[in-house]
């Protein structure tokens, strides 16, 4: 299951997410908040894009797959008539959705540091790319499925999770039952070639598109302060070893034995490299508060995210470049990330002390 | 590769922080490059590089034995990338890392001590952090010491040894880590994580020796060493089994051991913390599981989570009560693990203990915890009972996320029940209004939020739910460090004169309303009631007596009680109220007139309500000033907590002596009011009464889960339910609308009997009339008066009867 280990931790830091000296966003005048309202604008600024691009993304997998459910409807549901009477139009739409799936994901991912740090919005990510089915509780997604036959799926885990294992046929569960799913017609299934059991797909991306317009509307109303700032970061960046996991748990680096059934479209390098890009921007948005009560910390702290970001962008750039890692390079790699976020989580924890900014419980 | 990524600046003179960050970025460059069989040479030639300048000077200066380590290990690092030693690189390395630590401690205490800030912030910046998870938090400690030296706040001995606290603390909780860590690449053949974990342990080992030999002894400390030592060695020789074995053994000798020990303050915390989650770990255990099957899963998750809660807190305190008895140490570690492999067997479904197991295991934990324990451990802490409404709120919205709304409004009860028998009644006494408002988000809403109640009965989504957290955590915030500061004496009288004259104001306005209406004739009546009233106060000094010797079983309770209390009280009012109206104003009103020639004096009055009557207007006094009795009690002992007996009495004395003013005044007064106005006043106010203390009391009883809850969704200012007992839920405003309406409800029976019997008096006076003409005016004067006496309704019919005219025939 996509990210279940990240959302525990996630939850747990901002559990624990210190309740620092101060009360309020700031000890600061008006003047001060105004500034840092200002400074934090494009935070927000980023954030819309992103949710504005989400929504454009999510609402064309939508258009898909209620082009697809009206196909499978034609024909009563049977699939192997949906190929065989369909079958060009099954692999464009299925195709299309594929290309609108890879874009959708990092429009998310790059927005996710922001989302998933800041408890207000944090919700959104468990729905949408964090949260787990009903078997672990604690991290779950708050939604239930209803589709249009009326089947109920109870907590079934990340909208992400659902389209990507769905269309790419790696959940047996979200598959059409009782057909050999060979898409492209070739005569063989290759790994990929998924063809989603309608009726749960288009309950699927309904509720995604639910959920992103929600999350755009929220978006547009939120405006952060630097406690959202700095909880974002401390509640962020100590999750790396979690990607790292996930990473070596993936097609990417498992290959056939691969245990995690997402990540098959797009690399975990690819998303850890794009939230860390996030939490950057919202770096730039606080850094200047920092540097006035402590220019050494915010020095430290931005070359400590900026090697982090380079890092794992270079480990991307390879990766899209062929190169292949092993398990024992993968864990070695999350190790010294990890080390890293985590030493970044503790210099952002002081400067909110020394700026009295309380970091956000939950 | 990412050589470019972890550059540092090559300048000569940068802080010690750029330095020792690129020296760690350059030696992981060097492992990275390792790992894709590059050459490592240039990025261990740049860590070398970067041992110079602030960094260097300030190491050699204060800190010499680590720096001779980082040279002698930079000089490992390059022989071993040399060779292409993974593992060599790996151990290098982590020596290297840990050695920078350390040192950077050692230089950061010698500038406090010198009271230069600048410099101990400059090399805190190559400090460790502790990791942040549920129980535990990167400290901060260090960095607020050296902020409050700059400004001038702390001394450089204070700041130096929080400097350490904060340190060592980091380096122990890492120490920790990374064994685990070492364990875990062992057991996955990753030599260099394995090698280099063990170092860095190793590392932190040497960083809590000097205070480990201080608590210990010299000879412990190097046996430890010793320990540890052969731990990174066999690392260092991907020798597994060795290592295991070393690292079991180092783990034994660190048993019970702490650093940096916390202060006392911490340690009653901690304390109060393990106390309260240990009764938590069996009582949702309770909750979760029946008949030998789990029932509700979220209890025992609750159960598993208390009990994780439990070992933190322990193993914290655990140095101080080896000291003190350590068989009785091993006896509760015992007690510990049977509750710990009963919630967990529960968790996995592998078995469910049966609860009296439990049970069993709790208290015999509990009681040799409180045997052993010091005195001041086993004293309530508030800053416990915040720890614990922060898990509840945590819960909740874990819950609400996940649609679970049973869940979730258990939760949130369990917060509200934390926060009411905990610091809810302390903060009352400073500063009500924070309360409310704190109450307010838990239940119906305040400031223009949703209170969770409202938001969990209409299953919101957990972003409205949200938004309400975050408000309540600010206000518990504030309420945290209004209550946990602790009061001054002079702060601490007023409060408590404060309560005292509120409380009394409220009971005289009661006693003030219900007597109002008794003069004249019927002023005796107020006699019972005065009685009552004054019997309350030695009643409510009993209480205080009482609660200062029963303090955990009254706090328990106290919610139940003074809801127990309040129904007595509503319930007396009611008989006394229905007796009121339709005796005295009118029935008793009638028969004395219609028995003319009987002096209707106060006492044949009194005599004719009976034995039962005054008996309930004894009551009625009684209940009225104790229900106010009993909640200043319940304030008071929260103050008495903080400030002494002594202090909290000087504060009753002023109270009352105000109150005594005031009631004194206000009784004065009444006499004096023009008597139907009064009568007027009078019943407006006893319906007031009546209805507030319904609407307070059927609150407090959903507090304590006696009625249910079902909110409605409307925003009522703060200011309705502290002054007219107005909540938003169902249950609470068909309470008081019943209330009303028995209030009106009287005067219209008493109205409409009035009435009948008018009738009757009229259609008996015609039958006379027209039986004996020369009969007529003695009978006219009968129903005159009869007519007279309920002239304006049950409420403020004695003017009119004592003039008694002529006409009022005609006004029917």
């Amino acid at each position: 299951m996509r990210n279940r280990a990240k959302l525990g931790l996630a939850l747990a830091a901002m559990t624990l997410a210190v309740p620092i000296a101060g009360c309020g966003d700031s000890g600061g005048d008006e003047t001060t908040a105004e500034t840092a309202a200002a400074e934090l604008q494009p935070v927000k600024g980023y954030l819309t894009d992103h949710s504005d691009e989400l929504v454009e993304q999510v609402e064309a997998l939508k258009e898909n797959s209620d082009e697809y459910y009206a196909l499978a409807e034609s024909v009563d549901f049977d699939y192997d008539r949906l190929l065989e009477e369909h079958g060009d139009e099954v692999e464009e739409i299925l195709g299309e959705s594929k290309e609108t799936f890879v874009a959708a994901n990092p429009a998310y991912e790059q927005m996710e540091g922001i989302v998933a740090g800041v408890p207000r919005l944090a919700q959104y990510d468990v729905d949408i790319d964090a949260g787990s089915d009903a078997s672990t509780p604690e991290d779950a997604v708050s939604f239930t499925l209803t589709t249009p036959a009326g089947k109920q799926l109870e907590q079934p885990g990340n909208l992400f999770f659902l389209t990507e294992t769905a269309l790419y046929g790696t959940n047996p569960e979200l598959q059409a039952k009782a057909t050999e799913p060979d898409v492209d017609g070739d005569g063989k299934v290759e790994f990929g070639e998924g063809l989603p059991d309608a009726d749960t797909y288009k309950a699927t991306l309904d509720e995604f598109e639910k959920q992103a317009k929600s999350l755009d509307e929220d978006a547009q109303e939120f405006e952060p302060t630097p406690s959202d700032a700095l909880t974002s970061i401390v509640v962020m960046t100590p999750t790396m070893s979690e990607y790292f996991e996930a990473w070596k748990n993936s097609r990417f680096i498992a290959g056939e034995g691969a245990e995690e059934l997402g990540f098959v479209a797009t690399s975990r390098l690819s998303d850890i490299a794009d939230i860390l890009g996030g939490i950057l921007v919202t770096y730039d948005g606080i850094e200047p508060m920092i540097a006035e009560e402590n220019p050494q910390q915010a020095k430290q702290t931005r070359k400590e995210l900026q090697s982090l970001v380079a890092f794992a962008a270079d480990l991307r750039d390879r990766e899209a470049a062929g190169e292949k890692f092993t398990a024992k390079q993968a864990d070695a790699l999350g190790a010294q990330a990890q080390a890293q976020a985590e030493a970044i989580a503790g210099q952002v924890t002081q400067a909110a002390k020394q700026l009295e900014v309380e970091l956000q419980e939950g | 590769m990412v050589a470019a990524l972890w550059a540092a600046s090559p300048s000569g003179a940068e802080p010690p922080w750029q330095a020792a960050d690129a020296i760690r970025a350059d030696l992981a460059e060097a492992q990275t490059k390792q790992l894709f069989d590059e050459p490592t040479a240039g990025p261990v030639a740049a860590a070398e590089a970067e041992l110079r300048g602030p960094l260097r000077r300030g190491l050699a200066l204060s800190a010499p034995a680590e720096l001779s380590e980082i040279e002698s290990s930079l000089a490992a690092a390059r022989r071993a990338g040399a060779s292409r030693d993974e593992v060599g690189l790996a151990a290098a390395r982590g020596r290297i890392v840990a050695a920078l630590r350390r040192g950077a401690l050692a230089v950061a205490v010698a500038a406090a001590l010198r009271g230069d800030a600048a410099e101990a912030r400059a090399w805190l910046q190559i400090r460790e952090f502790r990791q942040t998870t549920r129980f535990t938090r990167p400290g901060v400690d260090a960095t607020a010491a050296v902020d409050a030296l700059a400004a001038g706040e702390g001394s450089p001995r204070e700041t130096a040894v929080q400097i350490e606290k904060d340190l060592l603390d980091a380096f122990q909780a890492r120490l920790f880590t990374n064994l685990d860590e070492a364990s875990q690449a062992a057991e996955r053949g990753f030599g260099g994580r394995f090698a280099e974990t063990a170092a860095i342990a190793h590392g932190y080992w040497l960083a809590i020796a000097a205070e480990y030999g201080e608590q210990r002894s010299q000879e412990e400390a190097r046996a430890t060493d010793r320990d540890f030592t052969a731990l990174a060695a066999a690392a260092a020789g991907n020798d597994r089994a060795r290592f295991e074995a070393a690292r079991k053994r180092a783990e034994a000798d660190l048993e019970g051991f702490t650093a940096a020990p916390l202060t006392p303050d911490e340690e009653v915390n901690r304390a109060s913390q393990l106390t309260r989650f240990l009764d938590l770990v069996p009582k949702e255990y309770d909750k979760g599981t029946s008949d030998g099957r789990v029932t509700i899963p979220f209890e025992v998750q609750e159960a598993v989570a208390f009990m994780d809660g439990v070992e933190a807190a322990f193993s914290d305190l655990e140095p101080v009560l080896l000291d003190r008895d350590p068989a009785a140490v091993e006896r509760i570690k015992s007690a510990y693990a049977e509750l710990r492999a009963d919630v967990d067997d529960a968790q996995q479904s592998v078995s469910v203990a049966p609860q009296e197991e439990l049970d069993a295991a709790r208290d015999r934990a509990a009681d040799t915890f409180e045997r052993i324990a010091p005195k001041e451990w086993t004293e309530p802490s508030e800053d416990a009972d915040y720890e614990l409404v922060d898990i509840s709120l945590d819960q909740l919205e874990a819950a609400a996320g996940a649609g679970r709304y049973q869940e979730a409004e258990q939760a949130r009860l369990a917060a509200y029940g934390f926060f009411e028998f905990g610091p809810e009644l302390k903060l009352r006494a400073f500063d009500p209004q924070l309360a409310l408002e704190i109450e307010g988000l838990i239940w119906y809403g305040a400031n223009g939020d949703s209170g969770l109640a409202t938001l969990v009965a209409r299953d919101a989504p957990l972003g409205e739910v949200r938004e309400t957290r975050l408000d309540l955590d600010e206000k518990l915030h504030d309420a945290r460090a209004l209550t946990g500061d602790g009061a001054s004496a002079m702060t601490a009288i007023t409060n408590s004169a404060l309560i005292v004259f509120r409380e009394g104001l409220e009971a005289i306005l009661i006693l003030a309303a219900i007597t109002a209406s008794m003069i004249g004739p019927r002023a005796p009546l107020r006699r019972p009631i005065y009685r009552g009233a004054l019997l309350a106060l030695p009643a409510s000094m009993v209480m205080f007596v009482l609660a200062l010797l029963l303090l955990d079983s009254l706090s328990q309770y106290g919610e139940k009680l003074e809801a127990a209390v309040g129904v007595v009280a509503i319930g007396v009012l009611l008989l006394v109220m229905n007796w009121f109206f339709h005796r005295v104003y009118w029935t008793e009103w009638i028969k004395g007139h219609r028995d003319r020639g009987k002096a209707l004096t106060g006492a044949a009055l009194a005599a004719g309500a009976g034995a039962a009557t005054v008996a309930g207007l004894y009551t009625l006094g009684f209940t009225s000033v104790f229900r106010e009795g009993f909640e200043t009690v319940l304030f008071l002992q929260a103050l008495q907590l903080s400030s002494g007996t002594g202090v909290v009495l000087a504060g009753v004395t002023l109270g009352l002596i105000l109150t005594g003013i005031v009631g004194a005044v206000t009784f004065a007064l009444e006499r004096k009011l023009p008597y139907k106005k009064m009568l007027i006043a009078t019943g407006v106010l006893i319906a007031l009464v009546l209805v507030v203390l319904v609407g307070n009391t059927a609150r407090t009883m959903q507090g304590v889960g006696w009625l249910s809850i079902h909110p409605i969704d409307i925003d009522l200012p703060l200011w309705m339910g502290t002054w007219l007992g107005v909540y938003p839920t169902v249950e609470t405003l068909t309470a008081q609308a019943l209330a009303f309406c028995f209030v009106i409800g009287s005067y219209f029976a008493a109205e409409w009997m009035r009435k009948r019997d008018l009738r009757r008096a009229i259609a008996a006076y015609e039958e006379e009339m027209r039986g004996s003409d020369g009969e007529g005016a003695q009978a006219g004067d009968s129903w005159r008066d009869g007519a007279a006496a309920g002239g304006s309704g049950a409420i403020g019919s004695e003017d009119d009867a004592a003039q008694a005219p002529a006409h009022s025939l005609s006004r029917h």
